[in-house]
């Protein structure tokens, strides 16, 4: 009887382990798709753009390129995102018949509001970050901080982290440890917290 | 299934993820205000807060004013800045700002329209006129310059008002001085950057003197360039424990050593040389100041100060090339002792240094305010001024002497404007009884301070960084200037400039007929004043002024009987009743003036000035062991004029017998952060008018301390 209970239980014993091994794959895998898939789209808000705006062809037909609205000025202050001004310089009537366009004469340059975008890059309140400092004297230029933004026929929604209310793009690539190691891998002591002893206020006023 | 879920979780990004997450939220409170985004501009001005004239650089995000800092590109002040100047936005948004006209009703103020406010007035003032008093209409001003001043008096005279009290500075009483003494008045223009020998006579100049940020940076060039400081002071003060030599002196007898150099430099050949190259008149006077000074040997009795070291500091200073005595200032640049002025003033002569690189420069000041003359049938039915309430040498202190003297007050409508009497005069309790007695007080106050608060009447001016403001900075500079400050932030709140409202209380008084104010508003009166120079004013900020040439040969007398009373400065208290002396100590930390301090410097004072709301005392070790006390204990501090509960602190750096106090607390107004904290020092003080200025230089005061 022991010896026939034994055998029983050695030929239980695969199919136990088998359906551990199940329960351990789907909890496994529902994890994996949990983290993967599920919390990142918990945890980003998408939202359109007001318009939809296209870099590619911009850049084309305005007479000086990206610095035609993004521009610094004469006391060496980026003036990032332009003003309604800058587009009624260009856009006073109609030309293209587009949604956007007629969309931006009508609700925007007609009743002088400003548009309200969604900045893809916007710091923290707590950074305070020199595009002077970056463009002029280091020569970086827009791409390697934007991406291929310039060359973009539409605007992408903006994902904001609903916890931290940052951008996904400001998260993936422009947080302090992106920051940090270009500035470590490019050796500019003196120029961040990393390399400098008084180095966190030149980022954090 | 949960081994797999905590496996599965570990090669996922959202464990790490959500830890980085929860931390930055914690970072963003939503309470936490963040100030909004938007457009960054700068703006330059210049600041008002002091008579210094720094060039400030305005940053606004917007519309909204979010930083003031130095600018960088001002001759004065090359981007430095004072914590006053720093706190510019607290001061712009202050809670403490006057938002609106206010008017008194059952002892409470109320907010009413400008239209009632003027009204109001001009009905107070038509009334004064029905009684054919138009004397009963004075006004106290924070000084004697500028366009709003000049509106002020202007207004009084077309009133028929002789009554302008100008709260004099120090470059007031310098002109007055030397008007006497050389038949040409001009202000000392101290070149401090170019000088090497440098006797400062108890001068702050680390804690804000002169032009407070161009002085600091004299200090510092004078530690580059070699250039040797002493500091004749009573106490071990931040500007003596930075000098080169710090020569203790007993307290008040800076002109009796000053004195005494001179005397001992003036029998060298070279003092000699000096004396004979000034210009007659000025000679003849300056051997009358001389020659009643003391001997080594007196000024030793006197000052405590070693005759050897006296002879030694003369052989220095004389032999030194760019020799440069520099004068006391009282708290705001107000005067001091017109002896001490006049002492320093003829060492600098003796030492050969009038006008000369690295000397004292005679400094003309130059009017820009041409208005034509107002004539009697400018306005119809007014009086004509006769002489001032406050006597021939008016001062706010002689002012209210004379009103504490009247059973009623001789006066019927007060006008303040830039001032603050009820906390910054000597024996402030005693203002503000005088001030109750006056049957309406009207201020123009855009802050919430003493003399407000005991106004019935308030029109407020917009706040120093909305306004339009002419400035003229003469604060011991060699090259003067006038400065222009220009509106750096919107107009926040229902205010008004000052002399808009007085141009709209005087069209309502004597309609289009008021030929005396022709302008429509104050900016086009401005505009109209400062004529072809208005454009470079409001690109630049200010103007150099030009320097008229000094001629100094026609002295007219002056009484030299005050040169023999040492002791001008000390008060009527009996020395055995108050056997120690109070000195009073300013500090850049807190401001005396009508603005008062900010929260922000409020936090870098030390807590040996100010334990929680306690105001601290320095006591030399010695003293309080003779009065039983010690550090931290309470004490009561009483002086003729009034007594206060202070805290001890032991100082080595304190003279025996004397009690220092800094000024700028004890407020009973401005909230929270000053609003009964420590001690006001003006309080304790009695006015001691100084007989050829005519201005208080009580700075000291005997006093005794009691335990609790």
């Amino acid at each position: 009887m022991s010896r026939n209970t034994r055998n029983s239980s050695d030929q239980q014993l695969p199919g136990s382990v088998r359906l551990h091994a199940l329960a351990f794959m789907l909890g496994f895998g529902c994890l994996l798709l949990i983290g993967w898939v599920a919390f990142p789209a918990l945890l980003y808000k998408n939202t359109p753009q007001p318009l939809s705006f296209n870099h590619r062809l911009h850049t084309k037909i305005a007479d000086d390129g990206c610095n035609s609205c993004h521009f610094f000025r004469k006391d060496g202050r980026f003036s990032g995102i332009p003003g309604i001004e800058t587009c009624r310089a260009c856009h006073t009537k109609v030309e293209t018949g587009g949604d956007s366009e007629t969309q931006l004469i009508r609700d925007y340059i007609a009743k002088t509001v400003e548009i309200p975008w969604q900045v893809y890059a916007r710091q923290p309140d707590s950074v305070f970050f020199s595009h002077a400092a970056h463009v002029r004297s280091a020569e970086l230029g827009c791409e390697t901080c934007h991406g291929d933004i310039g060359q973009s026929a539409v605007s992408r929604h903006y994902e904001e982290n609903v916890m931290t209310g940052y951008s996904r793009d400001m998260e993936e690539s422009m947080k302090m440890d992106d920051c940090a190691n270009c500035h470590e891998e490019t050796k500019q002591d003196g120029a961040s917290a990393q390399t400098d002893r008084d180095g966190c206020f030149i980022c954090h006023k | 299934m949960g081994l797999g879920a905590s496996a599965g979780l570990t090669l996922t990004p959202l464990p790490w993820k959500l830890l980085d997450d929860i931390s930055i939220w914690t970072q963003n409170w939503p309470w936490v205000p963040v100030p909004k985004a938007g457009v960054v501009s700068i703006h330059d001005s210049i600041c008002t807060l002091c008579p210094g004239g720094c060039g400030i650089t305005a940053r606004r995000i917007d519309e909204r004013l979010v930083f003031v800092a130095g600018q960088e590109n001002h001759p004065l002040n090359a981007g430095g800045i004072c914590p006053l100047g720093l706190s510019g936005p607290q001061l712009l948004y202050t809670p403490n700002r006057v938002m609106s006209p206010m008017m008194k009703v059952d002892g409470a103020f109320q907010p009413i329209s400008w239209n009632a406010a003027i009204s109001t007035l001009v009905s107070h003032l038509k009334e004064l006129k029905q009684q054919q008093l138009p004397q009963g209409l004075a006004c106290l001003a924070g000084s004697g310059q500028g366009t709003v001043s000049a509106l002020l008096q202007r207004f009084l005279t077309a009133f028929g008002s002789p009554n302008f009290i100008p709260s004099a500075s120090i470059d007031d009483a310098w002109e007055l001085l030397t008007g006497q003494l050389t038949g040409s008045r001009f202000i000392p223009g101290y070149d401090l950057e170019r000088a090497d020998t440098i006797l400062s006579f108890g001068c702050d100049l680390t804690e804000g003197w002169g032009s407070p940020i161009r002085t600091m940076r004299a200090c510092s060039g004078w530690k580059e360039n070699g250039a040797k400081l002493v500091q004749i002071q009573s106490r071990l003060s931040d500007t003596a424990a930075t000098a080169d030599r710090w020569i203790a002196i007993n307290p008040g007898t800076e002109a009796d050593l000053a004195l005494a150099i001179c005397r001992t430099v003036a029998e060298t050949a070279r003092g000699q040389s000096h004396i004979s190259a000034i210009d007659s008149g000025f000679r003849h006077q300056l051997q009358a100041i001389i020659k009643p000074g003391p001997s080594l040997e007196q000024a030793e009795g006197i000052t405590g100060v070693d005759a050897q070291v006296i002879q030694q500091l003369a052989d220095d200073f004389v032999g030194s090339k760019r020799p440069l005595a520099l004068c006391r200032e009282g708290a705001d640049r107000s005067p001091v002792a017109s002896r001490e002025m006049l002492a320093v003033l003829a060492l600098n002569a003796v030492a050969g240094n009038i006008d000369r690189p690295g000397g004292l420069h005679r400094i003309k000041r130059v009017p820009y305010i041409n208005w034509p003359e107002i004539r009697r049938d400018d306005v119809a039915g007014s009086g004509w001024p006769g002489e001032n309430l406050a006597g021939p040498l008016p001062s706010p202190d002689a002012f209210f002497k004379t009103i504490a003297e009247e059973p009623d007050s001789p006066v019927g409508i007060l006008l303040v404007s830039d001032c603050n009497p009820c906390y910054d005069l000597a024996a402030s309790d005693r203002i503000k009884r005088g001030i109750g007695k006056i049957p309406l007080v009207v201020s123009f106050s855009e802050y919430w301070n003493e003399t407000a608060l005991a106004a019935n009447l308030i029109l407020p001016n917009h706040s120093y960084l909305e306004r339009y403001q002419d400035f003229p900075v003469y604060a011991g500079l060699t090259e003067p200037r006038l400065g222009l400050s220009r509106p750096v932030s919107k107009q926040l709140f229902d205010t008004r400039y000052t002399g808009d409202a007085i141009l709209e209380t005087a069209r309502q008084l004597w309609g289009t007929a008021g030929r005396a104010f022709p302008w429509k508003t104050y900016e086009e009166c401005l505009k109209e004043t400062l004529s072809d120079q208005w454009d470079d004013l409001k690109g630049r900020g200010w103007i150099n002024l030009p320097r008229p040439p000094i001629t100094s040969d026609n002295a007219a007398t002056i009484s030299y009987s005050v040169f023999s009373n040492a002791d001008i400065e000390t008060s009527a208290g009996e020395v055995h009743k108050y056997p120690l002396m109070i000195l009073t100590r300013s500090s850049m930390r807190l401001n005396n003036s009508a603005v008062g301090t900010s929260p922000f410097m409020m936090k870098s004072v030390s807590d040996t000035v100010l334990k929680g709301k306690k105001g601290v005392v320095d006591v030399n070790p010695q003293t309080a062991e003779k009065l039983n006390m010690t550090e931290g204990d309470m004490a009561r501090l009483i002086t003729p004029e009034a007594e206060a509960a202070v805290m001890i602190h032991l100082d080595d750096g304190t003279m025996p017998d004397t009690v220092v106090i800094s000024q700028g607390l004890g407020h009973a107004a401005f909230g929270e952060y000053l609003d009964g904290r420590g001690v006001n020092a003006s309080r304790l003080l009695q006015p001691v008018l100084d007989p050829l200025t005519g201005q208080n230089i009580s700075r000291t005061v005997r006093a005794r301390l009691m335990p609790v």
